[in-house]
């Protein structure tokens, strides 16, 4: 093997194993947490029937809950490893499908938003460098107002003026492609704000940089200056950004199903604490914890692939 | 001959918040085919402003007026932003200083250089592939195919200076735009980098040259105007200008280059044992890849109370690893280091850090070693030691006042931050800071190299001063061999990381030993360097 593949394969291998701890503690904390709520599983189980007494002891059999806490934990792990999420105490179906089922539409949620709220704020950044600097302040304020507007809010707004009032899209559901723009502009709102205030700023910061300058002086057009010159140097600060975004469009997912009466992963999240649900709680945390781990790779590729001064760096 | 740039009563005002401030006054040249121009002062004389007016390129907030502005026969007063553009590039090229942030760092050589061949005219890719590798050779760069695929930071500074300067003349441009093209570069890349230039105005291109350093500038130019807030003061031949200034100022500048600054001080035979000394210190780096970098080998060095060393070397010869482990922040992988006489290197750092106010160091650019957010009265304070330190309130003020006033600086500096003082402002905070502490040692690390000459000149003669007022050690680690021979009473020269020559500085520039350092003095502008050259 040579070496950069040597280099590389270390690389993988070093990120793969950083993955697993990460994934490992935070089903631990949640499992920890979860446990140590009060109220026991065999009423959530039970529901309405935790008095019938014979049920309870089927119960505690069925899950294994008169064995030690410690002997559970690991018995949730082996199941992990064997890739059984376990059952759902409410639903009663397999973890594996329910999450399965619910996790397209919040993907699609998701990355729609990050979409517009990402070429929006590009395109807001590369149209407005040169604005006077009053234009410049309303814009900002605009940016200021998408941030702080409740998502909640904007969203029930939104359904009001656009769907109930002159009927362009649909309320609710996940059938259609316009049934998601709702969603997925509500949800793009903060996102976009701050994403455009940071990639204006970065673009204005480094238009006095000498190799634009450098640039200027070889005749180029101000179209190519700044998508060939600017934009990349604001990607690359704007990417580890859009990565910690995650959190934000997670968090947004669960108010946004909700309002809009989508299904998805964040109404599925809802439910479950609601009911106490805890494989199904188990599996969220398990999934977000993925795409943090995943998103974060993507976004440390890119950077080293659009600024190759960052993997000298590193090494 | 035509002339390619014409210039008539130029004047440039920005508009500032108490209305227009005038930058540049009745300024007026011709330059023909094959000819340079050089535009010579201080920072704040509008010679980079005029530089980039020839390109259009003043800024929005500037305003330029002239009586005739022609560049390669278009009329830059009635260009359009547009028309600029089809200028730019194609009838005029630009190099700026320091390729490192003049090319674009995420954009290969290739790529920047290709942009410049194709912003005027379309061309098929093998061409423009050909063409790139072309400009990339004639512009000296060995091993072109290599190079076209690496970014600025890749490249020796030389390498990536001249890549800068390939960008620029790409499309065939008739007039180039220099300004500081080899300031922050070693003297033999300077040297390279000026018969590159050279070599392209032989060729018949106009050069228009902007300097700060009056000895660059003689190497090739063949007019200078001596620019000063705005203005033109003198102008003429660069060998009338360097002998026979009779402008006060000129005479000021011509004064500070370093080589008609009295002569290096006499060397005194006194036998004391040296405040710093290094005794065959080696550090090896280990490579990523495996290999072993040798970066110091077998280097001793000694200081004495009172005396300058003065360490020269091209980057790469292990000035900073010298530097480092001197300053006791790397450990040597052999020999020793001592300070005043008891171990400084192979010494827990617990003992050594009540002895680090010993040392000092003033860095390169200071602007980098304070914190942004201190003002001056804190980045002072924080460096007062003993019971100095526990000073407050007036008492403490007092302290810094009188410390800023040893360096020639008012009170009024003490609640100002870095940002809102000039470049020697900042340099002699940084020297106040190093001398709050009481050192017996201070180390400069190319402190007065970002500096203009006449600033470059006042700070020499502080430390000088500073030096002989408290018996002051220096060691002074610079690649500028002109203000190493004026402050400096021995010379190590570096090389590959071993002493190739050392002595005192008089001997050393008489009589070179070792072909390195007779090239280095051959490289030295011949304005600069008096009776080597």
């Amino acid at each position: 093997m040579t070496d950069t593949g040597r280099a590389l394969l270390r690389v993988v291998l070093r990120r793969l194993a950083g993955a697993l701890v990460v994934l490992w503690a935070a089903v631990t904390v949640t499992f920890v947490g979860l446990r140590a709520m009060p109220g026991s599983v065999e009423d959530v189980v039970l529901g309405v029937h935790a008095n019938d007494p014979g049920l309870r002891e089927q119960v505690r059999d069925a899950l294994g809950l008169d064995r030690p806490v410690l002997v559970q934990y690991l018995d949730f792990l082996a199941g992990l490893a064997r890739g059984d999420l376990g059952r759902s105490y409410v639903q009663r179906t397999d973890v594996a499908d329910l999450i399965g089922s619910q996790i397209g539409p919040t993907v699609q949620l998701a990355v729609a938003a990050l979409l517009i709220a990402g070429v929006t704020a590009w395109l807001v950044a590369v149209l407005t460098v040169d604005r006077p600097p009053a234009s410049l302040r309303l814009l900002s304020a605009v940016e200021m107002l998408a941030i702080c507007v409740p998502t909640f809010w904007a969203g029930s707004l939104l359904l009001l003026l656009l769907s109930y009032r002159w009927g362009w899209f649909p309320a609710a559901g996940a059938g259609s492609p316009s049934a998601l723009v709702l969603p997925a502009l509500t949800l793009a709102l903060p996102i976009g704000g701050i994403l455009g205030q940071f990639l204006r700023e970065e673009v204005a910061r480094r238009q006095h940089d000498p190799f634009v300058l450098s640039a200027r002086a070889r005749g180029i057009s101000p179209l190519r200056l700044r998508t060939v010159h600017l934009v990349p140097h604001a990607a690359v600060a704007s990417l580890t950004l859009a990565g910690n975004m995650l959190g934000a469009l997670i968090g947004g997912a669960v108010v946004v199903e909700t309002v809009f009466g989508r299904p998805g992963l964040g109404r599925t999240a809802l439910t479950a604490v609601q009911g106490k649900d805890m494989p199904v709680l188990l599996a969220v945390v398990l999934i977000v914890a993925a795409a943090y781990v995943l998103v974060s790779a993507v976004v440390d590729t890119a950077a080293v692939l659009i600024d190759p001064r960052l993997q000298e760096v590193r090494r | 001959m035509t002339t390619v740039l014409s210039v008539r009563d130029l004047a440039l005002t920005y508009a500032g918040p108490t209305g227009p401030v005038p930058a540049v006054r009745g300024v007026s040249f011709d330059l023909e085919p094959g000819r340079c121009l050089a535009l010579v002062g201080e920072s704040g004389s509008g010679k980079s402003t005029i530089a980039r007016a020839l390109l259009g390129l003043a800024g929005p907030a500037a305003t330029v007026t002239a009586t005739e502005l022609t560049v390669d026969g278009e009329d830059g007063l009635t260009l359009t932003e547009a028309g600029w553009r089809r200028v730019r590039g194609d009838r005029v090229g630009l190099v700026l200083q320091d390729a490192l942030q003049s090319l674009d760092p995420l954009r290969s050589v290739s790529r920047e250089v290709a942009e410049a061949l194709t912003a005027h005219r379309r061309m098929p890719r093998p061409e423009r592939r050909r063409r790139v590798l072309e400009l990339l050779r004639a512009a000296g760069i060995p091993d072109p195919e290599q190079r076209a695929r690496q970014h600025a930071h890749e490249l020796s500074g030389g390498l990536r200076q001249r890549a800068l300067i390939a960008t620029a003349i790409a499309a065939g441009p008739r007039v180039l735009i220099a300004d500081e093209p080899t300031t922050a570069l070693d003297v033999t890349v300077q040297r390279q980098v000026l018969d590159l230039l050279g070599g392209l105005t032989a060729d018949g291109m106009a050069l228009v040259l902007v300097s700060h350093d009056l000895a660059v500038v003689a190497e090739i130019a063949d007019h200078v105007l001596v620019l000063r807030d705005g203005e033109v003061v003198e102008e003429g031949p660069p060998r009338r200008i360097l002998h026979d200034p009779r402008h006060p100022y000129t005479r000021e500048l011509v004064a500070a280059l370093p080589v008609d600054a009295p002569p290096a001080r006499e060397a005194e035979d006194r036998p004391e044992p040296p405040v710093l000394a290094a005794e065959r210190v080696s550090v090896t780096y280990h490579r990523p890849g495996g290999g072993r970098l040798t970066a110091l080998d077998d280097v001793s060095v000694r200081v004495e109370r009172g005396r300058t060393l003065g360490v020269v070397g091209e980057s790469g010869s292990g000035k900073s690893t010298l530097l480092r482990v001197l300053l006791g922040l790397q450990e040597p992988d052999g020999g020793e280091v001592t300070l005043d006489g008891a171990a400084w290197s192979g010494v827990p750092e617990r003992a050594r850090r009540p002895r680090r106010p010993r040392m000092q160091i003033v860095a390169q650019d200071p602007l980098a070693a304070f914190d942004p957010r201190w003002t001056v009265h804190r980045l002072l304070g924080e460096a007062l030691t003993g019971e100095r330190a526990a000073l407050r309130g007036p008492a403490r003020r007092e302290v810094l006042v009188d410390a800023l006033t040893d360096v020639g600086l008012g009170p009024d500096l003490l609640d100002r931050y870095p940002i809102a003082l000039s470049g020697g402002q900042r340099q002699r905070v940084a020297i106040a800071r190093a001398l709050v502490a009481e050192p017996e040692v201070l180390v400069c690390d190319e402190a007065v190299s970002a500096l203009d000459v006449l600033v470059q000149d006042q700070v020499l003669a502080l430390l000088a001063r500073l030096q002989r007022e408290r018996g002051l050690a220096l060691v002074f680690v610079s690649h500028d061999l002109a203000v190493i021979r004026q402050i400096s009473d021995e010379v190590v020269v570096l090389r590959e990381g071993r002493v190739v020559e050392r002595g005192p500085v008089q001997t050393v520039w008489e009589h070179p030993a070792h072909p390195y350092s007779r090239r280095l003095l051959a490289d030295l502008p011949t304005a600069l360097s008096g009776t080597a050259g």
